[in-house]
């Protein structure tokens, strides 16, 4: 039987002040008021560690690479205190067929409880025969894990949306996993790559609650995915007046002027960039004086130029924005009235 | 041209257009009047706020600090400090590598973290009596150091 996260804490001798602390940094990640700290520490430290499966098909790693940068809670809290990680090919000491025996095991063990992680699109063309794992295609590894999961999180959006490996022509017929499971929750954590503790984020509630959290039309997590990049963005006064960078160099740059005509596609992007930001919360692509490229929204790459703006370009579904003129204050309340276009139709698309 | 400081644009405007500082003061100035109301503490998390640097630069010139500064170390180190408008405690956590992971102010009294826990406090105490009950043993090496 595995040990609660109590018992595993009190036997690496951490004290319950240390795990409070720990508690208030996961109630910031999940969104919460701070003030939850001690209900999400009694919830927590009764969870039994749970058994997490990740697998990795059409991706470049990213995702990995910024889940073991987080620093809020740190990896090795998160995952060897809170999780037990039993199969992630980058990670585990192990190879080969040791690494596949384990993953058998873990499956058995913890047959319709454990956690499944998904980074990278599945392909599908040719059987699936684009992308294998020791002679075994994704598409059937996939298939055979979630059949015992919980759950499934699609990390980064090759999973959530296809990815790069979809974007036109796609070659190998990738799909994103939501396409192929379609009987077990999934839930959506896109990004290229997702903010780090986004995902430890949505891991912590799977741990606090037992459940996966609130989504939206994407199966996005609300509490991060909520709002988008512009509704945050401490740009948005600049915007508001109607004052732009027209290029990178110009003096509306220098005063760090919107960067909406520069392409920013931050407007229609929901993410928490502009709030949780990167690299241990230094910053985000506005504040280093780069739009933002809308990579947690489905088709990202196959949408036109990243520098083009977002009034005539092809993100747009709705004829809201392009009635709007590309300039001044008209383009602030063209841009905001096609974002809230945008969520109320997801709403009614609900 | 090698240092970035060296590059000729500046990113962020000095000041921060959203003037958020002023209005977490406002919030804040609120919750202390709660507290004193009615003895309800508030916090406020300051890692979800699209604060800029001169936002963060104008709570710190408002509040200053007081005369509490605390330190805790556990797994990590967070400092506790009150403000210098008494009542207002601004919590910075650190992970080990010294990262900030949380930074919050809250309206109260006393901050609970500064309290020991009962869970602490049970273990501290079975300590402390395996330790008396290992003192009164020692009296043997002591005969044997007679001996030598
Ligand atoms: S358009 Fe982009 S830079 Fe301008 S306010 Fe919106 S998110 Fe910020």
């Amino acid at each position: 039987m595995r040990e609660t996260l109590d018992q595993s804490l009190r036997r690496q001798g951490v004290s319950r002040r240390a795990f409070l602390k720990y508690c208030t940094a996961l109630a910031s990640l999940m969104a919460l008021p701070p003030g939850m700290a001690p209900a999400i520490a009694a919830a927590l430290g009764k969870a039994m560690r749970p058994s997490v499966i990740w697998l990795s098909f059409q991706e470049c790693t990213g995702c990995t690479e910024s889940l073991t940068r987080s620093n809020a809670p740190t990896l090795e809290d998160l995952i060897f205190n809170s999780i037990s990680l039993d199969y992630h090919e980058t990670l585990q000491a192990a190879s080969g067929t040791a690494a596949e025996a384990a993953r058998e095991q873990a499956m058995k063990a913890f047959y319709g409880k454990y956690l499944l992680i998904v980074d990278g699109s599945v392909a599908t063309g040719l059987q699936g025969a684009y992308s294998t794992v020791a002679g075994v295609t994704n598409l059937d590894e996939l298939k055979k894990v979630a059949a015992g999961a919980a759950a499934v999180v699609a990390v980064g959006s090759c999973s959530s949306f296809g990815g790069l490996p979809m974007a036109h022509p796609n070659p190998t017929g990738a799909v994103a996993v939501s396409d192929i499971i379609t009987d077990k929750p999934v839930i959506n954590v896109p990004g290229c790559p997702p903010i780090p503790v986004v995902i430890t984020g949505v891991l912590a509630h799977f741990l606090t609650y037992g459940t996966l959290p609130e989504t939206d039309l994407h199966r996005r997590p609300k509490m991060f995915y909520g709002e988008t990049i512009h509704d945050r963005c401490y740009r948005r006064p600049f915007y508001d007046q109607g004052k732009f960078a027209h290029t990178f160099d110009d003096e509306g740059a220098r005063n760090g002027w919107c960067l909406y005509e520069l392409g920013c596609k931050g407007p229609i992007t929901y993410n928490s960039c502009a709030t949780l930001k990167w690299n241990e919360g230094t910053s985000f692509p506005i504040e280093s004086g780069h739009g933002c490229l809308g990579c947690s929204e489905p088709k990202f790459w196959d949408k036109g130029s990243f520098y083009q703006p977002l009034s005539g370009g092809t993100w747009t579904d709705s004829g809201t924005l392009l009635a709007a003129a590309a300039a001044g204050v008209a383009v602030g309340a063209g841009a905001a009235v096609l974002s809230r276009a945008r969520q109320h139709h997801a709403q009614e698309e609900k | 041209m090698s240092r970035l400081d060296e590059i000729p644009v500046r990113i962020m405007p000095a000041e921060s257009a959203a003037g958020q500082g002023q209005a977490l003061l406002h919030e804040l100035a609120h919750m202390l009047d709660v507290l004193l109301r009615e003895g309800r503490s508030g916090m406020i998390d300051l890692r979800a706020l699209p604060l800029a640097a001169a936002d963060f630069a104008r709570l710190r010139a408002v509040l200053g600090e007081g005369e509490v500064h605390a330190r805790i170390d556990a797994m990590g180190e967070a400092s506790i400090v009150e403000t210098g408008i008494p009542g207002i405690w601004w919590h910075t956590y650190r992970s080990h590598d010294g990262d900030i992971i949380t930074e919050m102010l809250e309206t109260t009294w006393c901050p609970d973290i500064l309290n020991s826990q009962p869970e602490d406090v049970t273990s501290g105490l079975q300590r402390l009596r395996e330790q008396l009950t290992g003192d009164a043993a020692p009296s043997i090496p002591a005969k044997e150091e007679q001996h030598a």
